[in-house]
């Protein structure tokens, strides 16, 4: 358990005084004070949903230097189950790139479940910053499901524009669900809920190595919910309104997300080697009614990055993809730009193959994911236009098939994995 | 005086005899060195050979990113030019420690002399190894970034950085070996200055559009950012 100091400032109460808690909101912060107040305020107004049980809200801080601390406190002020604690920060947190506006999330993550722990809390949320408002009814749909039905795990799931999380939609959701079984549709996310007994099981055997929790502490407590068999359900929790930010670099991203996952599948190839087809995981929580205005994309410049990378990185590639693929990237690259199309199966294959180029450290593992970032533009810029006149339901088909092809391609994966230098020459 | 001939006709072939004598035993160690040189190599290449062909040594030296040693190999097998390295290396070992047994004292300051170079040329060898491998791994760092910013001279650049780590490293292995000395230093420090300069006028003169377009972006505020993909 890491050690953790209480700041008691400005009167909160220490994790000691507060003694026990049957329900743990926590928040993550670093330098939000922008956003800090609605999100206490919308925490106090969820925790009031139970209240035949005690729920104490907790602010756990990376050392802002704005006011987040302080307008928190405010923010709450006489509500005496608050406590405000601090989670260490290593120069690695500080010095790492990172598309988290949350340094040290692992370390985040560490200092809630040893609270939660300490508190004995039968459910513990995590909300996350970065959000211009929270519905207090989150709440509600990550705890309930803990409280009232005995799940584990609550993974969230938000109503998007069918244009957001290409990422996540092209290759974290339907990678995950081929490679474990199940049908998480978001297995990175910013809001989770976790029982007692995942908490102690985290604390005490969590399987993921350091430098993939580093990176991915979301990725990798769902992987571990899963590979530990525990209840797991998705909470619908609608728009979730984040602040706008500069994006980051794809390759930071990549590297973030899709680095982790592969790290992942090599600490657990044995596991992922035996599931066959997928299931679907129970929902609770808000229907979506609403349908979000989705905004425009301009593809042009996306399948052009995507050529560029076929002209020049043929020879980084051919290391990684079997020369069949190659031909057909280069086919792909001569479609005029509203025929672009980056066949599913290709692109499966394609993400399998790098999988077993980073197990096999064909390149550097930074320098893996630069390469895959043309590739998966193509992808993408493919995809928008494939959905371009498509309505939500119809998106949703189109992610369904993509998943079926990932299931279908498995064995693929399997076998690359198993003889890696039977597909190349 | 036919004693006195006969005295120094058994003088000179007791001298020769005696020189022979002394000599012999030397010739005899360096032909068993030699044997047992060449029984040594011929087994260390056989055992070599098998397990390099046994862990494809070839095919993951070609994984490795490495695939240019294949052409400079005889037969396009790296793990031939290993095996003939060694082998020769064995031999010439051999060879030497053999002339040593004859205890000539000019062969003897030769091989001394030699046995002195060798941790130089192993020294110029690393040296060689890791810029190669250097070179390598930046230019592969520098041609992906390239790529994703979507500079156009890409290729170019990857390819200059490359040989400039690899004149580095060359002139490194150079001044190891002792050979040229300042002749070396100087035409490196010409070569370098000169890629450098190249190379800033290039990026220079290249990217001016490129600045200024991004300045323009700049001015146009946030517009273009919502055309980009939300990725997560």
């Amino acid at each position: 358990m890491p050690n953790f100091d209480v700041l008691t400032q400005n009167g909160t109460a220490p994790v000691q005084e507060v003694g026990a808690a049957d329900i743990l909101i926590a928040i993550p912060t670093y330098n939000n004070a922008d956003t800090i107040v609605p999100l206490v305020k919308a925490a106090r107004t969820g925790a009031l949903q139970f209240p035949e049980y005690k729920t104490v809200i907790m602010q756990t801080d990376g050392g802002s230097d704005d006011a987040t601390l302080k307008k928190a406190k405010d923010a709450l002020d006489g509500w005496s189950n608050f406590i405000q604690t601090s989670y260490p920060l290593y120069p690695v947190h500080k010095f790492a790139m990172s598309y988290h506006a949350l340094p040290g999330r692992d370390s985040a993550f560490e200092t809630i479940f040893s609270t939660a722990e300490q508190l004995g809390a039968q459910a513990c949320c995590i909300i996350e910053p970065g959000i211009k408002s929270l519905p207090p009814e989150w709440i509600g749909s990550l705890v309930q499901p803990v409280l009232e039905s005995g799940f584990d795990f609550v993974s969230p799931q938000y109503l998007r524009h069918k244009y957001e999380g290409t990422l996540i939609n092209g290759i974290l959701y339907p990678a995950v669900r081929a490679l474990y079984g199940k049908q998480i549709r978001q297995p990175i996310g910013s809001d989770f809920a976790f029982s007692r007994a995942f908490i102690q099981h985290c604390l005490s055997e969590n399987k993921c190595n350091h430098e993939i929790r580093r990176q991915a502490v979301d990725l990798c407590t769902t992987l571990e919910a899963v590979h530990s068999g525990f209840k797991i359900c998705q909470a619908l929790l609608g728009v979730r309104p984040r602040v706008r930010r500069d994006p980051s670099e794809l390759n930071t991203i990549l590297t973030e997300t899709v680095g982790p996952l592969f790290g992942q599948m090599e600490l657990t190839a044995e596991q992922w080697q035996r599931v066959h087809g997928s299931e679907s995981v129970p929902t609770f929580g808000l229907r979506f009614d609403a349908e979000v205005e989705d905004p425009v994309v301009d593809v042009k410049p996306i399948i052009e990055k995507f050529r560029f990378g076929v002209v020049n990185l043929q020879e980084i590639w051919a290391l990684i993809l079997p020369p069949a693929t190659l031909l057909e990237l280069r086919k792909m690259s001569r479609q005029p730009d509203q025929e672009f199309r980056f066949p599913d199966e290709f692109w499966v294959r394609a993400i399998y193959d790098f999988s077993v180029a980073y197990r096999l450290r064909t390149l550097g593992r930074e320098q893996l994911m630069g390469a895959l970032a043309p590739l998966y533009l193509g992808w993408a810029a493919s995809f928008v236009l494939s959905v371009r006149e498509s309505r939500p339901s119809e998106v949703s088909l189109r992610i369904e098939n993509l998943c079926r092809t990932y299931e279908a391609e498995k064995p693929y994966l399997i076998s690359r994995w198993r003889w890696p230098d039977r597909f190349m020459p | 005086m036919l004693y006195q001939i006969n005295r120094l006709v058994e003088q000179s072939s007791t001298r020769i005899l005696s020189g022979i004598a002394n000599f012999l035993p030397g010739v005899i160690a360096l032909l068993v060195i030699l044997l047992v040189t060449f029984v040594v190599a011929v087994i260390v290449r056989a055992v070599l050979g098998r397990f390099l062909r046994r862990v494809n040594f070839d095919e993951v030296l070609h994984r490795w990113g490495f695939p240019e040693v294949a052409e400079w190999s005889p037969q396009r097998s790296p793990s031939r030019m290993v095996v003939r390295i060694v082998e020769w290396g064995i031999i010439v070992i051999g060879l030497l420690i053999g002339v040593n047994a004859l205890d000539a004292t000019l062969t003897s300051m030769l091989v001394v002399r030699l046995f002195e170079y060798i941790p130089h040329v192993l020294g110029a060898v690393v040296i060689l190894a890791v810029g190669t491998y250097a070179a390598r791994f930046l230019a592969r760092s520098v041609l992906i970034s390239a790529v994703n910013f979507k500079i156009q001279s890409a290729r170019l650049l990857s390819l200059g950085v490359k040989w400039m780590v690899m004149v580095v490293a060359a002139a490194m292995a150079l001044e190891q070996l002792g050979i040229g000395g300042e002749i070396v230093t100087l035409s490196f420090g010409i070569l370098f200055g000169g890629i450098v300069l190249a190379l800033a006028l290039a990026v220079g003169l290249g990217s001016k559009d490129m600045v200024s377009r991004s300045w323009e972006k700049q001015d146009q505020g946030d517009e273009t950012k919502d055309e980009r993909l939300q990725h997560l």
